[in-house]
């Protein structure tokens, strides 16, 4: 064959042309033909599809020299040249060659595709690598059907590799769902017609993972004669054509190959089930089931528990091999195991000549469960052979017995007691309270200034501590509160050196959020300074700003990804090389963007002139606080250097003002002079009252009077004439929320569409300008929150800088954001943890809102929001912040819209009620006052109040009244009411040494607290201005 | 960039491991590839603890088996090492970022382990059956290797396994041991507390940020927030593949370098234990994170280099001591050049014994540095002059790297050193010196380089 005739059968598209061609080439023919074939082939790919600049789109075109060949109409269509191509490089082409090609292109049917003829004729020897190729990675690259043709005719051997497998369990069984009109040949008649791989292959099903018995989903309507492999196989087994007793071993040694699969491994177990094993089989198999109880899947353990369960309703359990190996399915993480294992052993020890002994021990494993119900199980059955028991495994149970829940305890001991051994009290129940610790806390106490250890609620804690009842929660909405004391310092950057490092770094990656004003400082109080080799140093920096970075994650300053922060690109601009020029911003001009927006294009400028000054709002302290004494330092700064103050950032520094200092700032103060003066030494606590001239820069003293007082009305205002219901400008709003649901229908399903409504009376916000008022934009940005706006995790977290004093913005929006996601699982995209930062702020006041972006987000599947909020709560009632009635109350409220998940909430409390005493009495309380709520429990109230018995118990602590009315209306023997008694019949007359050592860690949290409050301040450096 | 992504690399085992009965008993068979030694036999006995040995190695076989990072199942074996009476079977992730290691004791065993070398050992599916189906009530025996009277035989059949080996999973299995004497034990849990807590760990939806493992009261517990003495964990599936052994296991060790980011996870069973080490990201495998670069390009070892390498005879636990005694070379320039040894694969380090053991990976290592791509990057960078000193004192240096359209500033003070490229900017040296800061360090201290040849 020339290489003429062979570009003529591609360009006709002729297959059984060149078959017929190519059966007789010697393989010297072959190669001499190869690289033009393979030439060929490439130049066709290349004109199949190509980008037009003109119209932004992909378009087939031809290979027109081949034309030249063609006498028919219509000529062939490129893409059928292309599969001759390929077939032309099959036939002449090495194997470095072929393997690349792809082959789904021939039709999965029964009649020899050319390719395969092709194949056969020449008989490569490296057909086997070939096909070995062709079935790597998840989509094979070549059709069943034509890969069985090959192998039943000889041409290649049958696969030893996995995907071989894979490819038959995924196709083999043809499509469900069709559009063409040809008979269907359901798979139990294709493996009929295919015999070898009954013999062979089928039975590697059960060693590689495939999809054979992972899904058992088609539509019958569909296609109705449409066969699942498990439905295929008992057909050809009920009809004999496959061995039953081989096939059932199968599935078992499936379970048992090591696959970790959980899909596979259940479909393994029900296919095992579907065959409907007699209980002759399954005797025949009881091995292998009593091995399957230590398997490390759980459905795999109720699988066997199931099988074996059979054999013991009729007499065939071998009892002895099951109590030796039933102990692993003791600690299984679910409960249904252990209840099965639990039950059987029951049954058995009721047998004559039952080995008690090694019952008791199989059983007494389940007293590590984690889980007090099975605690429960464990005992009453240890409790009803207790006397059997040979003393060698007294000892051992009941130290296991030792270990138990609380609630499960008083009947432990009693089991203990009737093994006739010493009483051990469990661990939970030993006090853990130093020696000494009470009177150490005392002295330390004695030696607080007066002042602080009644404001830090240690005089409340200790009045407690002697009356045995809880200090009532913190009262921090104090201006007496050494904010400063509770965060850490920020380290201003003192460098030119170091601003470069720190800005490289921070295109990178941001480390901490405290990063972004730093630099911000850096660059207003340092862009004079360029050295000579300044250019050169800082070039690289530019390159990368320029050419942007790629930031999938959202740690850069100026990622691509990233709306906000083009500013700062601009900025960094104007800094490394005075380039103030603002390109058009794609970012939304409301809410707080335009603030921020704003605010840097007011240091760019000043930047492109290298006019060096101080930032007034960088802050000195983490979570973005302000010590006055500097703020004030900074304004003479700024007015010996004959600048006044910028606007936006006078609003943002007073905005951050921490109330610590103030009279000092306030003597500082005193020789301020300039056009804003006033309104400075107002918001550091002066007596001027405002005028209505004073509405010109409305804006200014809006910041100064929140920045003097964060909560609460301000009547000063009124003569501004500032619409009133502006949020938290003349008052903080309101935010009224309910709880609710929705149901509606989705492909046959009923959802339950949670819903959090929030409103807050502010139509103002729209008619005020929201570059200068950012506390009215942060309300803007939470009535619809877009994360288009910014999907940074830095930059919310900096949200919550704007105004560290007062979140309860931020927290709306959080709580927007986390409902729309409340079933799904954390996002990059959608960092919503970071907006719950400020609930960190130790020395602020828990709001009611606060509270319920606690709970959305400890009920979320968003890991990233629930941990956060986890680690609050455990700071929050260490130090004390947590007012339990208050987390209770708002908990009963969402509980009323009828969608919360109760065991998402209890899985969050018992996370933090394990750690100590002080956290479980504190989550008890929670509980306590949600039940007291309660008209009538939920369906799923028994995830609270199992959680709440275990802690009573534990803590020896009664039941409020109110709850104990709610509760002794529960009717009926379920979980609840079970729970429901016992913690009726706590009566907590004797105090427990837990509920002790909770008081005192209370009192120990405020005295931490008020310690640290009353600790001297860090020496204020009079002179430094920039600091 | 090194030039080949993967090498070819062919395993070949005179049979398949298995389970059946064999001349001595049941039990489960190893079979032990060819490499400097033909097929070593290594050991033939019972086990005293099967259930767990089976358990172990099947974890162990999780993690060769697994790409944590990306759906794409990789295909190289374990790695057996005998010496001095510990057997130790070493595996490593297809992402690179999970390495571990069975130590099985004398006492796990009641016959003697003979044979000394460094292997690799066939864990294939049926193997992996066997595995599961260990238990203490049976008699069980394990043959690692068979002796020359069975291979002799010939009646098995010789499995070939080709794989390409990724030169990155190649350095990353050197490299590994660079982090382990720098880890420090940080908890030490018994099996109830440690299958608590790492049942607790989040199931699917885990957190996206870094977690923080950290002790409050009295439990450990997973935390979000970095707080003093709290280690970082990500990639949390990672950890959860130990779950399975505290059915049998007796306490779980924790360990950490918080400077590196990696925590080790020591599962301790009566007789043995089994280690994982886990990169700092589960998308950072152990390779190319340059911890042993500095020390091939420059450093003291090279004089150390080859006596200390003569005095490695399988030993389970290098005592430095020991060769300073023999060599007269001081125990810093001896654990340098183990150090060096451990990034060419010629020796693995123990944490919990706190020392190196001898052992040689059966890959072709002459030329780690070849493999090092940074390395050979930074010497590319001198030979094309592309480094040029502005100023110098001492080892302390300025200097101007051409990059692609920039010039890279590199700053050498002491120890420490700066350079102006992204690689550096985003990593402040965790991960290394990068490229331009090699060079730079090569071209000023000239007779402190060491090159692989």
């Amino acid at each position: 064959m020339t290489p003429e005739q062979l570009e003529q059968f591609v360009a006709r598209a002729d297959a059984d042309g060149l078959v017929s061609a190519c059966a007789s080439l010697e393989e010297s023919e072959r190669r001499r033909l190869s690289k033009f074939a393979a030439t060929l082939y490439k130049e066709i790919d290349a004109a199949r599809s190509k980008f037009d600049p003109e119209t932004h789109k992909w378009i087939s075109t031809r290979l027109d020299r081949l034309d030249r060949w063609l006498d028919e109409t219509p000529p062939p269509r490129i893409h059928e040249q292309q599969a001759i191509a390929e077939l032309a490089m099959l036939a002449v082409c090495p194997f470095s060659q072929t393997k690349n090609i792809g082959a789904m292109g021939w039709r999965d049917a029964y009649a020899t595709p050319p390719a395969a003829r092709l194949l056969s004729d020449r008989s490569p020897d490296w057909i086997d690598a070939w096909v070995e190729e062709k079935l790597k990675g998840e989509f094979k690259d070549i059709g069943w059907g034509a890969l069985r043709c090959l192998i039943r005719a000889g041409v290649c051997k049958s696969p030893s590799v996995d995907g071989y497998i894979e490819h038959m369990a995924s196709s083999a069984p043809g499509a469900w769902h069709r559009n063409d009109e040809t008979p269907f040949v359901p798979l139990s008649q294709r493996l009929r017609d295919d015999p070898d791989l009954l013999n062979n292959e089928l039975w590697r099903l059960f060693e590689v993972e495939t999809v054979a018995f992972k899904y058992d989903y088609y539509s019958k309507k569909d296609n109705s004669d449409y066969e699942t492999w498990p439905i295929a196989l008992k057909r050809l087994v009920d009809e004999g054509v496959i061995d039953r007793d081989r096939l059932l071993d199968a599935s078992l040694s499936g379970l048992t190959a090591g696959i970790r699969n959980n899909l596979l491994l259940s479909g393994f177990a029900n296919f095992h089930e579907f065959l409907a094993p007699t209980l002759d089989e399954r005797a025949a198999r009881q091995r292998i089931y009593l091995e399957l109880l230590a398997h490390q899947a759980p459905q795999v353990v109720t699988f066997a528990l199931n099988a074996l369960k059979e054999l013991e309703k009729c007499g065939m359990l071998d009892a002895s091999a099951f109590i030796r190996g039933v102990a692993p399915a003791m600690t299984c993480r679910q409960k249904a195991q252990p209840k099965t294992a639990l039950t059987m052993l029951r049954k058995i020890a009721g047998a004559k000549d039952a080995p008690h002994g090694a019952i008791a021990l199989a059983a007494s494993e389940a007293c590590s469960h984690e889980a007090a119900d099975i605690h429960e199980r464990a005992i009453r059955l240890i409790a009803s052979i207790a006397k059997k028991l040979p003393d060698d495994v007294r000892p051992v149970i009941a130290d296991r017995l030792a270990q138990v829940a609380p609630s499960c305890q008083a009947a432990a001991n009693e089991v203990i007691a009737s093994l006739g051994l010493n009483l051990e009290t469990a661990p939970a129940t030993t006090s853990e309270v130093p020696e000494g610790l009470k009177a150490d806390l005392l002295d330390r106490a004695k030696a607080m200034d007066a002042k602080w250890r009644r404001l830090a609620g240690v005089d409340a804690a200790m009045e407690a501590i002697a009356d045995d009842t809880f200090p009532p929660p913190l009262d921090l909405d104090s201006d007496d509160i050494p904010i400063l004391s509770g965060v850490e310092a920020v380290q201003p950057i003192e460098s030119l050196d170091e601003l470069i490092q720190v800005v490289s770094h921070a295109v990178e990656a941001m480390d901490r959020v405290d990063d972004v004003e730093r630099i911000l400082d850096g660059i207003s109080r340092l862009c004079d300074q360029k050295p000579d080799d300044f250019e050169r140093v800082t070039g690289p920096l530019l390159k990368r700003i320029n050419e942007g970075v790629s930031d999938m994650k959202g740690r850069s300053l100026v990622g691509h990804l990233l709306m906000t922060p083009t500013m700062l690109r601009v900025l960094l601009r104007a800094w490394l090389r005075k380039d103030a020029s603002v390109p058009e911003l794609h970012v939304t001009e409301e809410g707080v963007n335009a603030f921020w927006n704003a605010r840097l294009s007011e240091l760019v400028q000043r930047v492109a002139k290298e006019q060096s000054a101080p930032l007034l709002a960088a802050p000195t302290h983490t979570r973005g606080w302000i010590d006055p004494r500097i703020f004030v330092r900074r304004i003479e700064s700024l007015a010996a250097g004959g600048m006044e103050a910028p606007r936006l950032d006078l609003i943002q520094g007073l905005l951050r003002l921490a109330p610590d200092h103030r009279a000092e700032a306030l003597a500082l103060a005193k020789s301020v002079k300039g056009r804003y003066a006033r309104a400075i030494r107002w918001a550091l606590g002066a007596a001027d009252a405002l005028t209505k001239k004073d509405a010109d820069d409305g804006d200014i003293w809006i910041a100064a009077a929140r920045g003097r007082r964060p909560r609460g009305p301000i009547t000063e205002l009124a003569v501004l004439s500032l619409p009133e219901d502006a949020p938290d400008v003349v008052d903080n709003p309101p935010f009224n929320w309910t709880s609710s649901h929705t149901r509606r229908e989705q492909m046959s399903l009923v959802v339950t569409i949670p819903e959090l409504s929030i409103s807050s009376a502010s139509k103002a916000k729209s008619e005020v300008d929201n570059e200068c008022y950012p506390l009215i934009a942060l309300h803007r940005n939470s009535d619809r929150w877009s994360y288009y706006d910014t999907n940074t995790a830095w930059h919310f977290e900096w949200l919550g800088h704007i105004w560290p004093a007062n979140a309860d913005a931020i927290m709306v929006a959080a709580i927007q954001s986390m409902m729309l996601r409340i079933d799904d699982p954390p996002s990059n995209f959608e960092p919503n943890h970071a907006l719950l930062q400020t609930l960190f702020q130790v020395d602020l006041p828990i709001s009611e809102i606060a509270i319920v972006a606690a709970w959305i987000a400890l009920v979320s599947r968003d890991a990233d929001c629930r941990g956060v909020v986890i680690d609050a709560l455990i700071e929050a009632i260490h130090d004390g912040r947590c007012d339990s009635q208050s987390f209770g109350d708002v908990l009963a409220r969402i509980t009323d819209g009828g969608w919360i998940k109760l065991n998402r909430v209890r899985d969050a409390l018992a996370e933090i009620a394990r750690l100590s005493p002080l956290h479980a009495l504190v989550v008890s309380q929670i509980l306590d006052e949600w039940v007291s709520r309660q008209s009538a429990l939920p369906r799923d109230a028994h995830a609270i109040t199992g959680l709440l018995l275990e802690t009573n118990t534990q803590l020896a602590v009664p039941l409020r009244d109110a709850s104990r009315t709610v509760l002794s209306g529960v009717r009926g023997s379920g979980k609840s009411a079970k729970a429901a008694k016992q913690l009726l019949a706590i009566d907590g007359k004797s105090p427990s040494a837990a509920r002790k050592e909770a008081l005192l860690l209370a009192l120990q949290g405020r005295i931490e607290r008020g310690e640290r409050w009353g600790a001297p301040s860090d020496g204020f450096d009079d002179s430094s201005a920039s600091s | 960039m090194c030039a080949a992504a993967a090498i070819d690399y062919t395993y070949r085992y005179p049979f398949a491991s298995g389970v059946g009965d064999f001349e001595n008993g049941f039990g489960l068979r190893l079979a032990t590839s060819d490499g400097p030694q033909a097929s070593p036999w290594f050991f033939d006995g019972r086990l005293r603890h099967p259930k767990s040995v089976g358990d172990m190695l099947l974890t162990l076989s999780d993690v060769v088996r697994t790409h944590f990072f990306l759906p794409r199942p990789p295909m190289m074996d374990p790695v057996v090492t005998s010496g001095e009476g510990v057997l130790r079977f070493e595996g490593f992730s297809g992402c690179c970022g999970v390495y571990a290691r069975v130590d099985l004791p004398a006492e796990a065993f009641d016959s003697d382990i003979h044979g000394r070398g460094t292997t690799n050992v066939d864990f294939n599916n049926p193997m992996r059956a066997a595995l599961c189906r260990l238990n203490d009530r049976d008699d069980a025996r394990l043959a690692v290797g068979a002796d020359e009277v069975s291979l002799s035989r010939g009646d098995e059949k010789i499995i070939e396994k080709k794989v390409q080996l990724p030169i990155r999973w190649i350095k990353g299995f050197c490299e590994v041991q660079a982090y382990q004497p720098a880890l420090s034990l940080r908890y030490e849990l018994p099996v109830a507390e440690a299958r608590r807590f790492i049942r607790s760990l989040p199931r699917g939806g885990a957190p996206k940020r870094p977690s923080f493992i950290t002790s409050f009261g009295r439990a450990l517990r997973l935390s979000q927030r970095e707080t003093k003495g709290a280690i970082r964990i990500t990639g949390l599936e990672r950890i959860r593949i130990i779950e399975p052994l505290f059915a049998t296991a007796n306490s779980l060790q924790i360990w950490a370098d918080d400077d590196a980011g990696v925590s080790g996870w020591r599962v301790i069973f009566e007789t043995g234990s089994i280690f994982l080490l886990v990169s700092p990201e589960i998308y950072r495998g152990f390779s190319g994170e340059g911890q042993a670069l500095e020390k091939l390009a420059i450093g003291a070892w090279a004089d150390a280099l080859t006596p200390v390498r003569a005095q490695l005879a399988w030993q389970s636990n290098i005592d430095a001591s020991d060769i300073a005694a023999r060599t007269s070379l001081s125990t810093d320039a001896i654990s340098s050049a183990l150090a060096v040894l451990g990034a060419r694969g010629l020796a693995g380090y123990d944490a919990a014994s706190g020392a190196y053991f001898h052992r040689e990976l059966p890959f072709d290592l002459e030329q780690v540095e070849a493999l090092q791509p940074r390395l050979r990057a930074a010497r590319k960078l001198l030979d094309d002059r592309k480094v040029q000193l502005l100023t110098r004192d001492g080892n302390d240096a300025d200097a101007q790297v051409t990059g692609t359209g920039v010039q890279h500033q590199v700053r050498l003070r002491g120890d420490d050193a700066t350079c102006t490229c992204p690689w550096y900017s985003k990593y402040l040296g965790q991960r290394g010196p990068c490229k331009h800061i090699l060079a730079t360090r090569l071209l000023v201290a000239p007779d402190d380089e060491e090159t692989a040849e």
